[in-house]
């Protein structure tokens, strides 16, 4: 009963994030599958581990990157340029996990609402996605953290080597959200100090709506 | 016998790399380095720096208040090389080298493993960015020896206690001599004594406990003092976070968009508190891209080589694989190894210009050690698969080899042609030719285009300190904290264009952006590229 309250919840919420104000009749139906994608990694993601799955499930539906390209579906197929070079193909993988792109200013998709001063994580991402790979890197691994560590190397070189199109980005983000949940998670099995950071959450999440209905 | 063989020829190796051609590369002599040198040669001459004071702490200089220790150390340099560059620049190549024999020793006792050891100070003999600051009179490279000194000392007082008298005097030196270090080394002694606080604490280190506290605390005195009156601010309020007014403009724009600017909510969210620490988290993370650690490297052009990040890019991979295996390996003092790794750049992060390469230059120690350990682990992995093991560690010694080959050809052959002015190149010629016709001239007019000329004037000349510290004066600080001297001597400094005595011979110093083609010019000095002018000379 308890589960079936949360996933409600979930979907609700992950519903409402993306369809609030929504601009595009494609954006309901990428909504519908955002929230099923989010359910769907729930499930996964629980076989493994249930506290990592509930956070993951909050993760994702909260994550800037996740919600703003839920809302504009076309920009995930943009115009894919061809390449060029080593060294571009470098830049492309660097500026993927650089701060800028991540926490501060992000790269959105060219729409009416542009986004400005939001990365595509919160900036409180960033030590759990730390402590999320401290978790996964060195134990033995099961399927799903298999998964999930090979997708951290493979989507990015992918979304290096095809510009343009932010869907290898977009799963990349997926794929170091459920790092940074992983870690979040652990926390909460060890310390109590994971209810501070959950009010730094909520205000970077409070700052993400403003930015984004208010300011763009 | 073997491993002291090679430790041998890798301290050798890093002793040529930053010795070769000091006085030609970098190209020119930036205003710092001048400053540095004149000021040890007045306290030689006079035992007064440039403005007077007598043996300060921290030096005047631009207004800036440089930490003094590396000031002291040119000193003997000085004293029997003369006023040269080789003389400012001679105590930072000797640390550099010594770096990288400390940081075999450091590492090589909290690991165990000579291999590991002799990776760690090959990589670091050969760092772009190590190198960079080790051929410059730059204090922060000594800082950073002194740093890693007082962290290897630290380690070995576990075992016998005296040396926590020693590591102390290390970390108290390196505030003495760059201010990012009074950020980093309070930090890293924090982190030493929380990861190792049940060995530190114990009934028989007491005694030493108690001299190395006092005498950090004695020499900590006359630092804190210093920090009274102009000192403490005065270099913080020039470059620190807050001289960026971005934070501000935005509290400002985002405010303005509410119905209600001056509401709880959002003054709750658009604050300057919130911006500024988003500001230097920002700062912070900015130190860990890809683009400034293997592509692009420093903003600055004094501070990068073209074509360069601050590492050579063949060592990502590695640098990877040893974050993977210190995760997953955990060997003893991986905890301070990460916790350095993650303070390193806080300093820098404070300031608004970021990533800096020279104020975040001390992470140079833990990455080199990240990737020898990437190296040493990797070497392990393939050992049993003998084949692979040959082909693939042939072709990472040629791509380190080309790597290698590609850093040393940009940075003697293109870095002058491609940031002909990044450090001053030209003063020394120009001063030369100034000095041999400076009888036909009641005054000199100088451009200010390039940074801080009074000071290579005063070097070049040897300008005698005793009539400097009567004649100059500094100008008021500019936006950024920084002060100049306009006029010493019949020698005056600033924009060529303002008004001139009508009476008398002038020389008139200027760029070619200010002296156009059709003025009589009588001598043009050029950049080291020979192609590009830097000064053109005019008489009046």
């Amino acid at each position: 009963m308890k589960e079936k309250i949360f996933i409600f919840l979930v979907v609700l919420s992950a519903l409402i994030l993306r369809l609030i104000n929504f601009s595009n009749r494609l954006g309901l139906w990428t909504a519908f599958l955002s929230a099923l994608i989010i359910v769907g990694i729930y499930f996964v993601i629980k076989k493994s581990d249930l506290m990592w799955a509930r956070v993951s499930a909050v993760f994702l539906t909260i994550s800037p990157w996740l919600v703003v390209f839920s809302r504009n579906p076309y920009s995930l197929f943009g115009r894919i340029s061809t390449l060029f070079s080593l060294r571009e193909v470098l830049q492309n993988y660097f500026s993927l996990f650089s701060a800028k792109y991540l926490f501060f200013s992000g790269i959105w998709p060219n729409t009416t609402k542009p986004l400005s001063y939001q990365g595509m994580m919160y900036l409180m991402d960033a030590p759990f996605f730390i402590l999320g790979l401290m978790c996964l890197l060195p134990k033995k691994k099961n399927i799903v953290e298999k998964a999930i560590v090979y997708s951290l190397l493979i989507f990015p070189v992918i979304s290096s080597v095809v510009p343009g199109s932010f869907l290898f980005s977009l799963l990349t983000g997926i794929i170091m959200a459920l790092i940074a949940a992983k870690g979040f998670s652990s926390l909460i099995e060890k310390s109590k100090l994971f209810l501070i950071f959950i009010v730094f959450y909520l205000f970077f999440f409070i700052r993400f709506i403003d930015l984004y209905f208010i300011h763009s | 016998m073997k491993n002291k063989i090679i430790i041998f020829l890798i301290i050798f190796t890093a002793f040529v790399l930053r010795v070769w051609k000091i006085n030609n590369f970098p190209a020119g002599l930036n205003a710092d380095e001048a400053a540095i040198g004149y000021n040890a040669y007045s306290l030689l001459q006079t035992g007064r720096d440039e403005f007077g004071h007598p043996w300060p702490v921290n030096f005047q200089s631009f207004n800036d208040f440089k930490p003094g220790f590396y000031f002291y150390l040119v000193l003997p340099f000085v004293k029997f090389l003369g006023l040269t560059e080789l003389a400012v620049r001679l105590p930072s190549v000797i640390l550099g080298t010594l770096t990288v024999g400390i940081l075999y020793l450091f590492v090589k006792k909290i690991f165990r493993s000579s291999f590991f050891a002799l990776s760690s100070s090959l990589l670091l003999a050969i760092s772009p960015w190590h190198l960079h600051f080790s051929r410059g009179g730059w204090e922060s490279n000594a800082a950073v020896f002194f740093i890693l000194l007082g962290v290897y000392l630290f380690f070995l007082s576990l075992e016998k206690s005296k040396y926590f008298t020693f590591s102390a005097l290390s970390f108290s030196l390196s505030m003495f001599t760059y201010h990012s270090a009074r950020v980093i080394s309070p930090l890293l002694l924090f982190g030493l004594a929380v990861f190792n606080w049940k060995k530190i604490f114990v009934r028989k280190n007491t005694k030493s406990l108690i001299i190395a506290f006092t005498l950090a605390f004695l020499l900590m005195i006359p630092l804190l003092l210093s920090f009274f009156g102009g000192v403490g601010t005065s270099r913080f309020s020039g470059v620190g976070i807050f001289a960026d007014q971005g934070p501000f403009w935005r509290v400002n724009q985002l405010r303005g968009q509410h119905q209600n600017p001056m509401g709880l909510f959002p003054r709750l969210l658009h604050n300057q508190y919130i911006e500024y620490a988003v500001l230097f988290f920002y700062n912070l993370l900015s130190h860990y891209s890809g683009g400034f650690l293997f592509l692009f490297g420093d903003e600055i052009q004094r501070n990068k080589v073209p074509g360069m990040g601050q590492m050579y890019l063949v060592e990502f991979p590695f640098l990877l694989l040893g974050l993977y295996y210190l995760l997953k390996n955990r060997p003893e003092g991986w905890k301070f190894w990460l916790y350095w790794l993650a303070v390193a750049p806080v300093a820098s992060a404070l300031t608004f210009q970021s990533p800096h390469a020279i104020r975040s230059l001390n992470m140079v120690i833990p990455l080199v050690m990240m990737t020898g350990y990437g190296i040493v682990q990797s070497y392990f992995w393939l050992k049993g698969k003998s084949r692979l093991y040959y082909v693939l560690s042939i072709m990472y010694c040629g791509f380190f080899i080309w790597n290698f080959s590609f850093y040393l050809h940009q940075y003697y052959v293109d870095y002058p042609k491609t940031y002909p002015a990044a450090w001053e190149y030209g003063f020394r010629q120009l001063v030369s030719y100034v000095k041999d016709n400076q009888e036909k001239y009641d005054s000199i007019y100088v451009t200010d285009k390039y940074d801080q000329p009074y000071i290579l004037f005063a070097f070049y000349l040897k300008y005698p300190p005793a009539e400097f510290q009567k004649e100059a004066k500094l100008t008021e600080r500019d936006r950024f904290g920084f002060s100049t001297v306009e006029h010493f001597g019949k020698y005056y400094f600033g924009e060529i264009n303002r008004s001139r005595p009508e009476e008398g011979r002038i020389m008139v110093v200027g760029t070619p952006a200010e002296i156009p083609d059709s003025a009589t010019i009588v001598k043009r000095i050029y950049f080291k590229d020979g192609k590009t002018e830097a000064f053109r000379i005019i008489e009046q």
